[in-house]
């Protein structure tokens, strides 16, 4: 398992995208599963540092880089609000979560083998991405 | 496993190649895996990618612009590329670089500055993207309304199956006119 921890803001989220695109890289995933990976973390913490900063928080973002025998499960757990609207720029819906998270989750959704998002005892919600090997 | 908190230091100081076709046997020194293990996080001893120590000649754009980022948060987005052309009444707008939620705010801007300057037909051109998420899409959607509002219009250019994937998979492909080139989006095509 690697782990990594990063302050809940903007700039890190490329670092993480990185960091498990060359794991990926190392397990001689392809390169449309290498993109399908970074899209996917990125996603998951954006949506991790942006309710985290909705919050009013500074609590770290964790990443898990958990390797299982035909799958990789990454868990990314924040102490945010995902129904905070923040990273928004123009809102599309009426009401429940904002247009980016609906988009996000709607990437998510699709570019992983299995996704869920539940929340955490203590406040905040931790994201579930299962990619095949 | 013990846990790194606080500034990715370990980043800072390094730009990245991946080195595939030499893998080591060990962690190189500099590499990822060896700034975890120094840091006091463990990793996969597998792991194929080098850091060079130069100072800021990326031998990797992709990778390297990841060198500038924890340097000056703040500001400095260097990694995306913003130039501002006129073809006949359209401002096309090419972008370079990784589109995230780092980035996005600087293209949102260089977007609202163009549109209350008064350029309501507006040219995206997402051939030199090499990542967009959502956060850049939400950015795409915005200047769209933005135009709209003016009776003017927003089209994007972009030809990379993983790029227009996302617009796929979001549904975006409906909203937005994508098209295969700069000429084509500006009617100058033949």
């Amino acid at each position: 398992m690697v782990e990594l921890e990063i302050p809940p803001r903007s700039a890190y989220v490329g670092v993480v995208r990185l960091a498990l695109a060359s794991l990926g890289r190392s397990l001689d995933l392809d390169d449309e599963a290498v993109d399908d990976l970074k899209i996917a973390v990125s996603e998951a913490c954006t949506n991790a540092v942006l309710s985290n900063e909705a919050a009013g928080g500074d609590h770290p973002v964790s990443v898990k880089w958990i390797q299982e025998s035909g799958r990789v499960v990454v868990e990314v757990a924040d102490r945010g609000d995902i129904y905070d609207r923040r990273g928004d720029d123009d809102s599309l819906s009426g009401g429940g979560i904002g247009a980016r998270v609906t988009m996000s989750v709607a990437m998510l959704s699709s570019l992983v083998d299995d996704f869920e998002i539940s929340p955490r005892p203590g406040g905040g919600s931790c994201a579930r991405l299962v990619f095949p090997l | 496993v013990k846990k790194h908190t606080g500034r990715c230091a370990w980043f800072e100081r390094f730009e990245h190649r991946v080195a595939r076709r030499d893998p080591p046997t060990r962690p190189y020194p500099g590499s990822v895996v060896e700034t975890l293990g120094r840091v006091g996080v463990s990793g996969d001893p597998g792991l194929r990618m080098r850091a060079y120590r130069e100072n800021k000649t990326s031998r990797c754009p992709q990778y390297g612009a990841m060198a500038y980022r924890a340097e000056d948060e703040e500001d400095e987005r260097m990694e995306l590329g913003l130039d501002v052309r006129k073809v006949d009444s359209y401002s096309v707008v090419d972008v370079k670089g990784e589109i995230d939620v780092y980035t996005a705010p600087k293209l949102r801007e260089k977007l609202i500055e163009l549109v209350s300057e008064g350029s309501h037909d507006v040219v995206v051109n997402l051939e030199g993207v090499d990542f967009l998420d959502s956060t850049g899409l939400g950015v795409l959607v915005g200047a769209l309304k933005r135009v709209k509002a003016h009776d003017g219009s927003l089209s994007l250019v972009c030809t990379q199956d993983k790029i227009l994937k996302i617009f796929k998979i979001t549904g975006l492909t409906k909203v937005f006119p994508i098209h295969e080139s700069v000429d084509e989006a500006t009617g100058n095509s033949r």
